[in-house]
């Protein structure tokens, strides 16, 4: 039997996580802490419970990594890199208090990092991949600086363009095998840009949809196992394109709660393995896409509660 | 803890990345204890190295601390430190590196060390390699691999030698871990810049890799791109015959391992590629509509219980091949692909190789899977065609008599 979505547990589960910072494991995973606090902050707000994790002390945090870039690093004392800068200015946009960072400081470092041929640098050491465009074209979004001064938006959409394969799907550089992650970030680029025209809907839509196995679970690329994140990376460009209903609804419902730890809280990235706290937001935000009951609506371009992307304003 | 620490850096320092082959950990010993005379808890064969798990939180928690607080000194300003301290930096960020390699600030200030000239590059490319034997899809390692590359290029002697450990170094990890998107991703910036000859070389090789593999979709993946820039490439002559034998490659894999994803796509691949490389138009013509219902009909036809040996099979899937494809396809100036045609010989021809290995007990699903594989292939080539309503309306028809299959096949 498919147990129902444990909603108090997987709040619990979260609110804990910063209780076990004695742990080996929790340690060991501190150069990607903020990207923890976005996934943990997003799961309970999409689970309708904001009141859960106390903002003051999370926007310290958030602002205790920042560089006098206005770059953020991935903890206290690490480099500022555009990935973690993301995650922080999505969460103080979650926790409305963007007051607390100068945006056109930030603009200007996301600016920085854009080369000639419209792609972008995670850092200033030159690694380019099309995750990074997302986070510079989301990241300039949520604060309102998707214009010039700032980035070329016409080179950032042609570089995305070009990652294009001829199965409809992108990858992380032209030519590099499509894959669901980066799917997720080029047609979430191009969706927050409007160049969804560019996009080969039929094409990229069934080889989507064909991530789905026999189990109802999803995976990211042909031959691999299906895993709870991937019902967000891929669900989400299904969302964006309208194709949500090529995939079996029910048995991803079904294959997404039975990853729960229906005891000690939290998703897995499958049936039977320990929950982390990226399947959960990632599980959650999948059930929230599905129309699973009581849960906030969640934007498949941002993986943002709707209500915050309406209170920026945003289309 | 320090002295755990200090045991292991003496261990590298006497024996850097370079002169070490591999790196793990192995399982926990009784005594931490250090001994002056040796290396343990540390275990060190034949260039083997191997960190006790119950040694690995202890070296991490030391390492990070003296790692951070000098780090932190260095960004303020690195004239501050003293050569003693910029060679601690080197010694513990290695130590967390091996430990941890997603920790980037301890790879960027080995590039600002690199930069001082404080570390050689060819001995923080060993270091990656090592660090890549336990750690294959660590994401932050290759990053700093595909800074470093260009750097040791610029003063290499012997290009081809430096691309070519590359090349080994991403196998290495392809074996490691499968479907490895870091490792290929690495390959393919490599091989995409190189000169004809190197793309033709890294082609066999990944083809080799292929026919031993034939479950890694990133292989095929990769294979398709290296053969569209050979293709693409004016100084290569022929490019008709090798996209033929790609062809006749693909369904030889298909019909030899039923059931298998990847040589569909691979083969779906060369379809979809070939009008960008200048080769072929993609032609429905009356004949496929002759053709249409093979796959269904051969689906539900009963096994008349002859036996082909697969040689059998393979020889007359090639002979049909020559004789049908090709062949008129020349005359009229191109390739002319019949798409059901190819999809109903593969079927036809994989049946008789699953037959022939009666008694297998997943020959059902494999069966099973090589059909359904090959109904949606034939309607995804149809995807974007006109005039072909009717023939796509009679598959949908097959998928659904069939029944049980994804609800994109019918919605489309
Ligand atoms: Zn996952």
């Amino acid at each position: 039997m498919t147990p129902k979505l444990a909603v108090a547990k997987h709040v619990t589960y979260v609110q804990e996580l910063d209780n076990k910072k004695d742990s080996f494991e929790y340690w060991a995973g501190e150069h990607l802490r903020l990207n923890g606090v976005y996934w943990g902050l997003t799961s309970v707000h999409l689970l309708k419970h904001p009141e859960a994790l106390d903002s003051a002390q999370i926007i310290e945090y958030v602002m205790s990594c920042q560089h006098t870039n206005g770059a953020f690093g991935g903890h206290i004392g690490h480099d500022p890199h555009l990935l973690y800068t993301l995650s922080a200015v999505q969460i103080l946009a979650t926790l409305d208090a963007l007051d607390r960072i100068d945006a056109d400081q930030i603009a200007t470092y996301v600016k920085s990092l854009q080369q000639p041929d419209g792609s972008f640098s995670g850092d200033e050491y030159n690694e380019i991949d099309t995750r990074f465009s997302y986070c510079a074209v989301n990241c300039l979004s949520l604060l309102n600086r998707l214009r010039q001064p700032y980035i070329d938006v016409d080179r950032a959409v042609e570089f995305i363009h070009s990652c294009k394969n001829f199965d409809g799907g992108y990858g992380s550089v032209p030519g590099a095998e499509s894959h669901s992650g980066q799917i997720f970030c080029c047609v979430g680029a191009l969706a927050i840009l409007g160049r969804l025209e560019l996009i080969e809907t039929d094409r990229l839509g069934w080889w989507l949809a064909e991530r789905q196995l026999k189990n109802g679970g999803l995976n990211g690329r042909p031959e691999k196992l299906e895993d709870v994140c991937y019902s967000w990376w891929v669900l989400s460009c299904l969302s964006i394109m309208d194709r949500i209903h090529w995939i079996n609804r029910d048995s991803l419902v079904d294959f997404i709660l039975n990853a729960q730890d229906t005891e000690g809280g939290g998703i897995a990235d499958r049936p039977g393995d320990v929950s982390d706290v990226f399947h959960t937001l990632f599980g959650v935000a999948g059930l929230s896409l599905l129309g699973y009951p009581d849960l906030e609506p969640v934007d498949p371009r941002y993986c943002m509660p709707c209500s915050v992307i309406k209170r920026l304003g945003i289309q | 803890m320090a002295e755990l620490y200090s045991t292991f850096s003496r261990l590298l320092k006497a024996n850097p990345a370079s002169t070490l082959i591999d790196f793990g950990f192995v399982p926990p010993v009784a005594s931490l204890e250090s001994q002056e005379s040796s290396y343990h808890p540390f275990l060190l064969i034949e260039g083997n190295l191997g960190v006790p798990a119950n040694a690995i939180p202890p070296l991490c928690r030391f390492s990070h601390s003296v790692f951070f607080k000098l780090a932190n000194q260095f960004s303020a300003d690195h004239k501050c430190l003293a050569d003693s301290d910029l060679d601690e930096l080197d010694a513990s960020s290695t130590c967390l590196l091996l430990m941890n390699p997603e920790i980037y600030t301890a790879w960027n200030i080995r590039k600002k060390l690199l930069a001082l000239q404080r570390l050689n590059a060819t001995e923080e490319m060993a270091l990656i390699d090592l660090v890549l034997s336990k750690h294959p899809k660590r994401p932050a390692a290759w990053s700093h691999r595909a800074w470093l590359l260009p750097r040791l290029r610029e003063t290499s002697t012997n290009i081809d030698k430096l691309l070519t450990h590359e090349l080994k170094i991403c196998d290495q990890a392809a074996q490691r871990h499968r479907m490895n998107y870091h490792a290929w991703t690495h390959r393919w910036k490599v091989v995409r810049t190189a000169p004809l000859d190197f793309r033709l070389s890294a082609f066999k090789s990944t083809r080799k890799y292929i026919s031993s593999h034939i479950s890694e979709h990133s292989a095929f993946a990769h294979a398709l791109a290296v053969l569209e820039s050979i293709l693409k490439d004016p100084d290569f002559t022929t490019p008709l015959e090798l996209f033929q034998e790609q062809v006749l490659e693909s369904m030889k894999l298909i019909v030899s391992y039923p059931g298998h994803k990847s040589p569909w796509c691979y083969l779906q691949g060369l379809f979809l590629i070939s009008g960008r490389c200048g080769l072929s138009t993609v032609v429905v013509d009356a004949r496929v509509r002759e053709e249409l219902g093979i796959v269904h009909s051969v689906a539900i036809e009963t096994v008349d219980g002859s036996q082909f040996s697969e040689v059998d099979v393979m020889d007359w899937l090639e002979a049909l091949i020559q004789k049908h494809t090709f062949d008129v396809s020349q005359k009229e100036g191109g390739i002319l692909v019949p798409l059901f045609q190819f999809a109903s010989w593969i079927i036809q021809a994989s049946k008789r190789v699953i037959e022939s290995r009666k008694g297998v007990a997943e020959s059902g699903t494999i069966w099973h899977n090589q059909i359904e594989i090959a109904l949606d292939f034939q309607l995804y080539l149809l995807l974007g065609v006109d005039g072909v309503d009717d023939i796509k309306m009679d598959l949908k028809q097959n998928v659904k008599d069939a029944g049980g299959w994804p609800s994109f096949l019918l919605a489309v």
